[in-house]
């Protein structure tokens, strides 16, 4: 028989590699720098994924244990160990996302010791803490009993109906946690989720997610490793086996195998409460006058639809049907949509439902999705470990580990390599990360991914005909200034004055904006063009007969040394001549990189008012209100500084009074 | 004594002095403080913790944390990492803080920032200068405003004061003072002439948001003991009725427990 | 895209990502090497055969067996070969800028002149080893396709990258070669753990473990096919 979970194993190691680099680089470079959350969206899909909706699903450990420890539901007993095997996963999983997710990982251990009690992300912090203690025992007699120690493992059983009481408190109270963690955003999450209901939603959609995701993995694991009582067809049908609650009774129940109507039994529960949830979401939209909201017919309002759709429509249907119900692949479609609508309904509590107040959407990284999805895989991993290794399911791992299928070595005819390295899971998996590693390295090495985000320079936002005044507002960010240019032109000399201020233009180009070079409003700019040089210094080179083509590196970059910045000569060696640079660029390598518009611009106008200032006596020359005009209105409304900005003013407008500039802005 | 300051709009020409003050007074970098101020929806970031916004045409007001009575903050930091002090400010102690962020989803302001570049990183916020103002002083901003647009002083003075221009100058001046009721109040107020929702201010009825978790969370181990409580009683009824109707026999009890 | 952004892009995430595989690939090889010459013995490492591997390795640094007993001139070519194809990618000065700036540390640079004779003086090896294997007998019978791919794979990138440091000698564009330089040597670094260059780091362990790249099967009945035109004495 072919190992199915091979593929799936293979899968999962890629991701779980992928998320190991995502992880590393995280460490590294920090947050910021690997992640797409900001101060708008400080959380993102490590909380909410891994830990919110991660937790939400591993409930199955809380609810099977009441139906089994409390109810004394005996047929229910044989899904006790995974549940609780899936509980461990989960909550091992949002507690490593956690430690990724949290600015300084090494202080995890703060909350034990330094209380805030008022604080419901510390009591989540407490009961998960617990509750994985919790798992981690309820999971020691499957080790101990691998490991032969009996008496242990009678030690542990003893002693199992207290542990679960005590777990079950724990996970109720930190279910509904979890969802007064956002009772505290009431002016930030839209209103289709805000209420002050949101910790009852929490548990009561928690309990039916966890019983769709056992039902879920148990129908999976019989489709891995043992297929026949879930999907073996040899019971005659009819056969009576455990109630089924939507059955009537005297209905003939038609399975066909042992275990499917304790699975349908369970899945009718996971619907029946998934359904008691999504008619308390309706009462309470009801109740809370939002229900407009769901009809607005906007994003949000289908994504909620989507949501109860996926968690109780769907799920309820499917189990209602006696067809489906009978059929793994319809009991886990029913389970996979239900543990689906879940999750859903987390992210949008946890993220979709701020986007609107935020002014912004989050849209995860590469690194936080390989992260968020990596952790999950490697539990997948683990999962697939423990089942394989104790009596978590059945008591057949033993035969399943002899009866291993063992991969032969062939020979690779295009290689002429014996490809006998594949021969056990350990060469398989080193191969995988020799190709997996390095890949995902590069997709997510955040100095390939962080391109620095650019403000547009635009031209002056008005003028009039003569160019006599200019408006700038180089990054429209509304702080204008205005700039008297023909007052300018004419205090400094006439035509002959351009060169005050105006440097170089690009060859055979009169009229350069300043924005072709100084194209970022905060940021410098590499302007130089090497292809550029290349072609124009080899083709001068050659027309004047000197070097063979193509050797014009040398010319710059000094012969037998290596080609880099670092060694290059600087651009005003060969430029002596032709370079018209006004005042400030003395060294010519600051000329591979142009200064900001605004620093460009503040650095004309501000070294010349600072100089003029003391020469023609007016001590505000050099302030920002010489020229942001927009600053200075509210003084002109001021009559005790009235005085004041007419002296401004006839600095910035020549004698004209400033009631006649044409801004609009200054009254 | 609670501190306060006051900001009267009418006076701030939005000349940034105050933002520069805070820059220096706190050692942040003004280059970086520059790049955030355009790159930020609000112009606040970790490097620059106060920003004049403009609220109106021509109508400028400093933002930056309101130093609430009831913080929210506060209440949500599961290491109680920020205190609000006697004195009015609301300060943050960096080494409780393990960086989860929840402070920054709690403040209905939007004003706790990120040291997002930072592989080390930690909230940053205004903490009303807690340092000057413990010595006697008055916070950075305060002293650098050349308008007199910010006025520092004992909370009740303020609100008295503000009331005062208010109902002194009723043509001009909206008649309300904002941080007086808002989210319980807050020890940054404000008067204009031109609606401030701009800067985040709510209705001005709306409660402080520690109200709605802390009644919650007071009754956590009250709720964890009536589940157990529930869950053992209908686990001896049901023990109760298996005995009785005799579905379980010796054998039974013990291979499952 | 622009020749120079493809430059680019070569030396950056492609480099990062060939030399990766490249590095990790080998490492492989090593752990998994050493995990089956321990395997059999309680998986502990002092079980491998540590002084076997040292010898193999001295054996192979220093073959004056293989010299003065064996086959002296191809021997020597081939060991001079070697050092070649070490010494000129590492220790070479444009190297050592990459080396600085990708990985932090710096080496001691190969002077111009010495950089440029190695060069020359490789690829002169490469092409009498070429030559071994298409007119001598016993070669040609053990040789492949990939071999004599994989010869000229190496012979390329010192090609390329000769041409063009030295652009009076090169009649091709200054980018084309360098980009063809640089794509070469990652196609070099991609096939290094996978091919029988593999032995870069396998080479200690080849008489020691059976999994290895070895030649295809029934290839030693071939040589002795032609070699006496009959099946071997073994």
């Amino acid at each position: 028989m072919t190992d199915r979970t091979r593929p799936i194993k293979d899968i999962f190691w890629i991701l779980a590699l992928c998320g190991l680099v995502a992880g590393i680089f995280r460490m590294w470079f920090g947050l910021g720098a690997t992640t797409n959350l900001t101060d708008a969206m400080p959380w993102g899909l490590w909380k909410v994924l891994n830990m919110v909706a991660g937790v939400a699903l591993s409930t199955s450990g809380f609810t099977v244990g009441f139906l089994v420890y409390v109810l004394r539901l005996e047929r229910f007993r044989p899904l006790m160990k995974p549940a609780i095997l899936i509980a461990f996963l989960g909550y091992g999983c949002s507690m490593t996302a956690l430690l990724f997710d949290i600015g300084l990982p090494h202080r995890f251990w703060h909350p034990i010791l330094m209380w805030n009690e008022h604080s419901f992300l510390f009591e989540v912090f407490w009961c998960v803490l617990l509750y994985f203690t919790i798992t981690f025992i309820e999971m020691l007699p499957n080790i101990f009993e691998r490991l032969r120690a009996e008496r242990l493992v009678r030690l542990l059983h003893a002693g199992t109906f207290g542990v679960v009481i005590v777990g079950i408190s724990l996970s109720s109270l930190h279910h509904s946690s979890l969802g007064s963690l956002f009772l505290v955003t009431p002016l930030r999450l839209h209103a289709l989720w805000y209420s002050s209901w949101l910790p009852w939603f929490f548990v009561l959609s928690a309990m039916g997610g966890g019983i769709m995701m056992i039902v879920l993995v148990r129908i999976l694991y019989a489709r891995w490793y043992d297929p026949e009582p879930v999907f073996g067809t040899q019971l005659e049908p009819g056969v009576p086996g455990p109630a089924d609650l939507l059955s009537l009774p005297g209905v003939s129940r038609g399975y066909t195998s042992r275990d499917m109507p304790m699975l349908a039994g369970l899945a009718s529960i996971g619907a029946g409460i998934m359904s008691c949830y999504a008619v308390l979401k309706v009462v309470d939209l009801v109740r809370l006058g939002s229900w407009n909201a769901l009809l607005a017919g906007t994003w949000e309002s289908w994504l909620y639809s989507a949501e109860l759709i996926l968690t109780a429509i769907l799920p309820i249907i499917l189990v209602a049907i006696p067809r489906t119900r009978r059929s793994p692949v319809g009991l886990g479609a029913a389970a996979l949509s239900g543990a689906f609508g879940l999750a859903l309904n987390r992210l949008d509590v946890g993220i979709f439902g701020y986007f609107r107040d935020a002014h912004t959407v989050y849209f995860p990284s590469l690194a936080e999705w390989a992260l968020g999805i990596g952790v999950i895989a490697a539990a997948g991993l683990v999962f697939f470990f423990i089942v394989e290794n104790t009596a978590v399911f059945d008591n057949n791992w033993r035969q399943r580990y002899l009866s291993r299928g063992v991969f032969h070595a062939t020979f690779d005819r295009w290689s002429h390599v014996w490809f006998a390295v594949l021969m056990s899971g350990v060469h398989r998996v080193t191969l995988l990360a020799v190709f997996v590693l390095p890949l995902a390295w590069v997709f997510l090495y955040p100095a390939y991914h962080n391109e620095k985000p650019i403000t547009v320079v635009q031209a002056s936002v008005g003028m009039d005909n003569m160019r006599a005044n200019l408006r700038i507002d180089g990054d429209r960010q509304g702080v204008l200034a205005e700039f008297a240019h023909a007052e300018h032109q004419q205090r400094l000399g006439g035509d002959s004055s351009c060169a005050a201020c105006h440097h170089v233009s690009l060859p055979g180009d009169r009229s350069t904006p300043c924005s072709r070079c100084h194209s970022d409003m905060i940021f410098a700019t590499k302007i130089f063009d090497h292809s550029f040089h290349t072609v124009a210094v080899a083709e001068k080179e050659h027309l004047a007969g000197l070097y063979p083509a193509n050797h014009s590196c040398a010319l710059c970059h000094g012969d037998g040394l290596p080609k880099t910045a670092s060694t290059v000569k600087t651009c005003y060696e060969c430029h002596r001549d032709d370079m018209w640079l006004v005042g400030r660029p003395d060294s010519a390598v600051s000329l591979m990189n142009a200064p900001s518009f605004r620093d460009a611009m503040h650095g004309t106008c501000i070294t010349c008012h600072t100089r003029e200032k003391e020469r023609v006596g007016r001590p505000q020359l050099d302030e920002c209100a010489t020229c942001h005009r927009s600053l200075t209105a509210r003084r002109l409304a001021t009559a005790s500084h009235a005085q004041d900005d007419n002296a401004l003013g006839a600095v910035a407008f020549g004698e004209r009074p400033v009631g006649a500039s044409d801004s609009g802005s200054s009254h | 004594m609670t501190n306060s300051i006051l900001i009267d709009t009418t006076k701030c020409t939005g000349c940034e002095r105050c933002v520069a003050a805070c820059i220096d007074a706190n050692k942040l970098d003004p280059h970086k403080a520059d790049i955030d101020r355009a790159q930020t929806e609000d112009g606040l970031s970790s490097n620059r913790w106060a920003n004049i916004q403009k609220v109106a045409d021509d109508r400028f007001a400093r933002k930056s944390c309101m130093h609430c009575l009831e913080p929210s903050c506060v209440s949500a930091c599961l290491v109680g990492g920020i205190t609000k002090t006697p004195e009015g400010p609301v300060v943050y102690d960096p080494t409780k803080c393990i960086g989860c962020r929840y402070c920054m989803l709690a403040c209905p302001f939007h004003i706790p920032r990120y040291e997002w570049e930072n592989a080390v990183p930690y909230m940053r916020k205004c903490d009303m200068c807690f340092e000057r103002v413990q010595q006697g002083g008055k916070p950075a901003c305060v002293d650098a405003c050349p308008n007199g647009a910010l006025v520092f002083g004992s909370r009740k003075e303020l609100l008295q004061k503000a009331q005062e221009i208010v109902a002194a100058n009723g043509s001009t001046y909206i008649p309300h003072v904002w941080g007086e009721t808002e989210f319980g109040g807050t020890s940054v107020l404000y008067i204009s002439d031109e609606d401030l929702s701009a800067l985040g201010w709510p209705e001005p009825q709306t409660a402080a948001i520690p109200g709605l978790t802390e009644p919650l969370i007071s009754k956590t181990p009250f709720i964890g003991l009536g589940v157990a409580t529930c869950l053992l009683s209908v686990n001896w009824i049901v023990r109760r009725r298996m005995k009785l109707a005799g579905e379980i026999d010796n054998h039974e009890v013990e291979r499952n427990d | 895209m622009s020749i120079e952004q493809w430059i680019d892009f070569a030396k950056g995430p492609l480099f990062a990502l060939t030399s990766m595989i490249m590095v990790l690939g080998l490492l492989r090889h090593i752990v998994i090497q050493v995990y089956e010459l321990v395997a059999g013995k309680g998986r502990r490492l002092s079980a491998a055969p540590w002084r076997k591997i040292l010898n193999e390795g001295l054996g192979w640094a220093i073959p004056i067996k293989q010299i003065m007993k064996g086959t002296p001139f191809f021997s020597s070519v081939s060991y001079l070969f070697h050092i070649g194809v070490i010494v000129v990618p590492v220790f070479l000065a444009d190297h050592i800028v990459l080396w600085e700036k990708t990985l932090g540390f710096s080496l001691p640079s190969l002077p111009s002149g010495w950089a440029d004779f190695l060069t020359i003086f490789t690829v002169a090896c490469v092409l009498v080893l070429l030559g071994f294997r298409l007119f001598g007998d016993r070669q040609r019978a053990m040789s492949r396709l990939t071999d004599y791919v994989l010869l000229l794979l190496i012979l390329l990138p010192f090609v390329t990258g000769f041409l063009a440091s030295h652009s009076g000698m090169n009649p091709f564009p200054w980018e084309t070669m360098m980009l063809v330089h640089l794509l070469s040597a990652e196609l070099l670094f991609l096939v290094i753990p996978f091919t029988k260059l593999a032995h870069i780091v396998l080479f200690v362990f080849d008489r020691l473990s059976a999994v290895h790249w070895q030649l295809r099967p029934g290839a030693g009945d071939k040589v002795a096919d032609a070699l006496f035109g009959k099946e071997a004495r073994v």
